[in-house]
Formats: structure tokens, C-alpha cells, sequence
């Protein structure tokens, strides 16, 4: 095992590093939520990571130490190779994708028939228990859409995590988007409830909690821009990249950026509360 | 000043914006950050940290070779101030008329030192040498004649020739980049000027 191998083993197994290497596959998004923190709609320019390079990331992470890949964006399942290029990399290691399960409506569902039976779980955004609730922020429709999907998902054996996303909802709608998570055929352990982080959009709306490095933990992040601390690094402000949260240029070899990273993890372990999921 | 009007023709527009981002503290990358701890760094810093790998590495070598060591910083400068006429850098030499000042050279060596032609009098001997020796690096790629390096020998080791041989380039490196952004000065080259 190469030095930087164990290193990055050794900071994985003492939480110093999250286990999961995030892939930005693009910044476009068919909605454009408020609190956003990468400014993403269906007019941001795209930015997407190439399929070669999610690839090659992949299996650079596993040699690392890696436990699992992250897909995020924008709306990963805008690209139209996303389902497979989704898969092939759960053949090298357990892969997570982020989406708002929007654009699986009627037959377009058929598209993720790749993911069936695969290693391939899909986090799906909800925020609220009614649409009156959840859809001023991620717009109009998104409520019915997504609790139509998560069923037709989980009867077609695709892997279905929640993720609600707090910007002020009380504690009576908080346990009613639980309830209503379960009754969508999702256990109470693959429903996971975040801050809103103050950067892109949100920053600008005044919404959520600042954070910085030290209240992101080290979540390595591959952007077609570089290699960032977190995957609530690489955000949008008026269009432009932040860059205060970018480690390094160096993305291909990974551990070219990766060798970067390892020198700024510290001793402290993982802060759950702001851990992205 | 000629040398300020000569970098306009070939590069960045002083005294407009640059033309390379400047990365502000606000957005420092995490790998230099240190460098900005003592606030707003230098331009040309900022623009280096545009390549946070490459400034990261940069930024131990540059330090190494500009900061004092058997040679002191008077001389360091001779070799900044000189190249960065030598090269016409619109940002570097008013930079560094004020760092050379700070550094003990006087006024008269630093004008000497910033204007075209040969170096004269107002130069001491062994700072003479140096900036002839600094001209014809520029000029000629490194071909220096014997006569000119045995002079260079009369007043310095060949550890220190090597020394301000490397600093030369290193100058020019940052110069280079100075040109094409077109770096506006900073407020302390304002300020002292």
C-alpha cells in the first residue's frame, strides 16, 4: 500500500476524513431551489465531469481507501449517460446519488432500469409533508412528483434514501415528512435531515448557517474546477466559483490533489451534525 | 518613466484592472491561506493564488531565494530591482524601488538601478558587477562571458553566484506573470511612492 493510501485509510478510520469521494457531474439543474448552493437552474452552464473521469476517480478511490463514490450536482440525472455510468462505478465501490427524482415520471422511469439490482442508492430531496410546505423553495409540482417516484422506485428494487433539508420548518412538519417518508416504503435510518448551509444562493437569501472549514468536515470533492474540501465547497455566488474551500487544481491522478488534502486533516474527527448527506 | 510606458506595449495596461483574477482573502484557497493571515497579500501573490498548487509550492522557494541568507537583502534587490527593469515589469520595479529603499540601497543606486542603460556610478563596484552581470543573464539567456563571471568571482562565492543566478530566473517567472495580468500596483507601492 502506497504511503498516501494509508494515510488516507488511517484518516477515514479515525473520521478525520468522510469515507465517500464526491463527484460534481454537472451544475444544470430543471429546478431552482432557494436555498441552492451552487446556483443551479436550467440556464447555469453545465460543467460536467466527463463519464472517463468519473471512471478514473472511482477507481483511484478505491485504491485510496475509499468506501464509496458520491454523485451530485445540479441534477446528475440530466446527463443522459448518468444511469449507466451510475452503475459501472457501483461495480467498484457502493455509489450514492443526489437527486430531486423529478424527471422519472411515467415511462420515463425505464431510463434507471441499469440501476435494478445494482449497488446504486438514489437520495432524493423532500423537505416538507405537503406540497403547500415544501414547494416554495424547490418550486411548483416538485412535492407531488417526488412522493409519485419514490414508490415506482422502491417497487423496481433501486435503493431510495430521503434527505430533507432544514431551513425552518417546525418540529410538527419535521415529524410529519417522517411519517410520510415511512409510509413511502423508506426506513427511518435512510431518512436524513441537514442544515442548510449559507453559501451560493441561500447566502444570498440570507438563509442557513455560515460554514467554513471548521464547521465542514473533510469530505473530499471532484469538480471539473478542482479538488474541494467538502461538497458544500464548490459553490456559485453571482455566477462565479467560490474558492476559499479549494484544495487543489489536481484532480487526475487523484492523489496529486489528494496528497494536498491529507496535510490539511487535522486531528478532529467528523462533526455529524453538518456531515453532506 | 520609459519602463513603465514599455511594459503597457506588451502586456496588461497599468494602472487598469488585471487582467488575471486577483484572489482576495475572502476566497483563498485553503492550501496558502497562511498567506493571507497577515492580511491583503500582494498582487502578485493574489494572482498566483489563481494556481493555488502551483503558489503553494512557489511560495517556500521564493522566500528561500529573496529572503536574506550568506548574501544580504540589499544585494537580493540589486537582483530583483534589475532584472524587473531588465524585463520591463510595469508592477515589479516600483515594487521594488520602495523594498530596495527599505532594504538600505540608496536613492541614487536605486534610480541607477531602475533605469535603462548601463549601470554607472552611482552604483557601488560589487553592485555594478552585479547589475551588468543581471543585463546580460536577461539579455542573452544566461551567456555570460568569462571576463564577466570572473568579475562576478571577485566579489562572491559560486554558491552565491548560483544563488542569484536562480533568483534571477525566479524574478523573471514572476515578472512574466506581472506583464500578462497587468498587475495594478499595491496600495503600499502607492502609498510609499
Amino acid at each position: 500500500m502506497s504511503e498516501l493510501a494509508e494515510s488516507v485509510r488511517d484518516a477515514i478510520e479515525d473520521g478525520r476524513l468522510g469515507p465517500r469521494l464526491w463527484l460534481y457531474a454537472n451544475y444544470h439543474c430543471n429546478l431552482a431551489c432557494s436555498y441552492c448552493l451552487t446556483e443551479s437552474g436550467p440556464g447555469a452552464p453545465r460543467r460536467e465531469l466527463p463519464p472517463e473521469a468519473m471512471r478514473r476517480a472511482a477507481r483511484e478511490a478505491r485504491e485510496l481507501g475509499f468506501r464509496g463514490v458520491g454523485i451530485t450536482g445540479g441534477e446528475p440525472f440530466l446527463r443522459a449517460d448518468l444511469p449507466a455510468v451510475a452503475a459501472e462505478l457501483s461495480d467498484v465501490l457502493p455509489v450514492l446519488v443526489l437527486t430531486n427524482a423529478t424527471l422519472f415520471e411515467g415511462p420515463r422511469i425505464d431510463r434507471l432500469d441499469p440501476l435494478r439490482g445494482s449497488g446504486v442508492t438514489l437520495q432524493i430531496s423532500l423537505d416538507a409533508a405537503s406540497p403547500v410546505a415544501n414547494d416554495p423553495m424547490r418550486g411548483p409540482g416538485n412535492f407531488e412528483r417526488v412522493v409519485r417516484a419514490i414508490p415506482r422506485l422502491v417497487e423496481r428494487g433501486i435503493g431510495v434514501r430521503v434527505a430533507t433539508t432544514v431551513y425552518g420548518q417546525d418540529d410538527a412538519e419535521l415529524a410529519a415528512v417522517e411519517r410520510l417518508v415511512a409510509e413511502l416504503g423508506v426506513v427511518p435510518e435512510d431518512h436524513v435531515v441537514r442544515p442548510t448551509v449559507a453559501r451560493g444562493r441561500a447566502a444570498g437569501a440570507g438563509l442557513g448557517e455560515v460554514a467554513g472549514i471548521d464547521e465542514l468536515p473533510a469530505e473530499a470533492t471532484v469538480t471539473v474546477d478542482g479538488l474541494f474540501w467538502s461538497p458544500f465547497a464548490p459553490t456559485v455566488r453571482g455566477g462565479r466559483l467560490d474558492t476559499d474551500l479549494l484544495v487543489s487544481r489536481q484532480t487526475a491522478p487523484l492523489e496529486d490533489g489528494l496528497r494536498s488534502f491529507v496535510g490539511l486533516v487535522g486531528e478532529a474527527p467528523l462533526a455529524e451534525a453538518t456531515r453532506f448527506r | 518613466m520609459a519602463v513603465l510606458s514599455a511594459a503597457g506595449a506588451n502586456g496588461g495596461q497599468p494602472g487598469g484592472p488585471s487582467r488575471l483574477p486577483l484572489v482576495g482573502r475572502d476566497q483563498a484557497p485553503l492550501t496558502i491561506r497562511s498567506l493571507y493571515a497577515a492580511g491583503e497579500p500582494s498582487n502578485i501573490t493574489k494572482a498566483l493564488a489563481g494556481s493555488p498548487d502551483t503558489l503553494a509550492a512557489m511560495a517556500p522557494f521564493l522566500s528561500r531565494v529573496m529572503n536574506p541568507t550568506t548574501l544580504d537583502l540589499a544585494t537580493k534587490e540589486v537582483v530583483v530591482l534589475r532584472v524587473s527593469a531588465a524585463n520591463r515589469c510595469a508592477y515589479c520595479v516600483p515594487t521594488h524601488e520602495v523594498a530596495a529603499r527599505r532594504a538600505g540601497l540608496s536613492p541614487a543606486a536605486v534610480a541607477a538601478l531602475s533605469s535603462p542603460g548601463p549601470p554607472d556610478e552611482r552604483l557601488a563596484p560589487r553592485e555594478r558587477t552585479l547589475a551588468r552581470y543581471c543585463d546580460q543573464v536577461v539579455a542573452d539567456a544566461g551567456a555570460v562571458g568569462d571576463a564577466l563571471l570572473a568579475e562576478m568571482r571577485e566579489h562572491f562565492e559560486d554558491h552565491e553566484i548560483v544563488e542569484l543566478t536562480v533568483l534571477a530566473g525566479a524574478i523573471t517567472t514572476l515578472n512574466y506573470l506581472a506583464s500578462v495580468a497587468g498587475l495594478p500596483l499595491d496600495p503600499g507601492t502607492l502609498d510609499a511612492g
